[in-house]
């Protein structure tokens, strides 16, 4: 039978067009990373800062905050709790110690570790409230953050 | 018009020769005695006097003056107070006053303790000291999420 191959083919074939059997979607792309808070409070000593960082877009969770490189701000800094998994969190931080104990100039204060889903690149925004000298008067300051091991 | 006929309209029924005596009376220059004008005048000095030493003269006490005048000047008080704007109230933990609670209250917190110049109204958790759980509960408040838009 000369036709039973052509006969298998075809029903490959339709059996291959059905419906419910479309190649599988691969699902959002999930990963975790690390963004790193710097502050730069120039020739100043920074003394105390708090922000804001804020993640716009709902793709971004906050999974955990660390401390900074400065011996100063090596400990986390203050922060609401509730801000885990959420897409926003106040960072604030002080210390008391005189003033050539502080640091000055652009320093890593603080970390922040998130889950990313989507996108691969981070749209994450930061805005400073305070900034102070050790001796209490308010400074102005710029902050940045870095993805580390962005790629 | 003349005087008869003004006393015509008013009075009808007078008889023609009392007008015509009065009437004529009119352009006559009458003279008052003196003694007459004295005398009435006597008359008119005893009637007021009489009647001005029936008049009563009303006599607040003085202790109830001064009590009006305070009673007034509470009330202009307490309506120029109501329309002066009321002083900001400041939250507890808001220690420089300008309006919000963040780090620099901690900081500043923190810096009285070091100093030792704490008094009971930093007593943030009322635990009766001064410490830095007080400290904790300023800057807890500054970072908090709750009420607070990024």
């Amino acid at each position: 039978m000369k036709a039973a191959p052509a006969i298998a083919v075809g029903i490959a074939l339709a059996l291959s067009s059905l419906p419910g059997q479309e190649p599988a979607v691969p699902q959002a792309e999930v990963r975790f990373s690390a963004i790193d808070v710097f502050v730069d409070s120039e020739a100043q000593p920074l003394a105390a800062y708090q922000l804001t960082v804020t993640a716009p877009h709902g793709d971004v969770r906050i999974v955990g905050i660390e401390g900074g490189e400065h011996a100063a701000f090596k400990e986390p800094p203050y922060y609401d709790p509730k801000a885990m998994q959420k897409e926003r969190v106040i960072l604030g931080a002080f210390n008391t110690s005189p003033a050539e104990q502080l640091p000055r100039g652009k320093t890593r204060v603080a970390t922040i570790h998130v889950q990313v889903s989507g996108p691969t690149i981070l749209n994450v925004t930061t805005k400073l409230e305070a900034a102070a000298t050790s001796e209490g008067h308010s400074i102005t300051a710029q902050i940045s953050l870095v993805e580390r091991n962005a790629k | 018009m003349n005087h008869g006929d003004y006393l015509d309209e008013r009075q009808p029924e007078v008889p023609q020769q009392f007008i015509d005596a009065i009437t004529a009376a009119h352009g006559q220059r009458v003279l008052v005695p003196t003694e007459v004008d004295a005398a009435i005048l006597d008359k008119a000095r005893e009637h007021l006097q009489s009647v001005a030493g029936k008049r009563r003269i009303i006599r607040f006490p003085r202790w109830l003056a001064a009590a009006a005048a305070v009673v007034l000047a509470a009330t202009v008080a307490g309506v120029w107070l109501q329309k002066r704007p009321a002083p900001p109230a400041f939250a507890r933990e808001d220690l420089d006053h300008n309006g919000r609670v963040d780090i620099l209250d901690a900081f500043a917190l923190a810096r009285k303790v070091q100093q030792g110049a704490v008094s009971a109204q930093f007593d943030m958790n009322g635990d009766g000291v001064v410490n830095s759980r007080d400290i904790d509960v300023v800057a807890a408040q500054a970072v908090r999420l709750d009420g607070k838009q990024g």
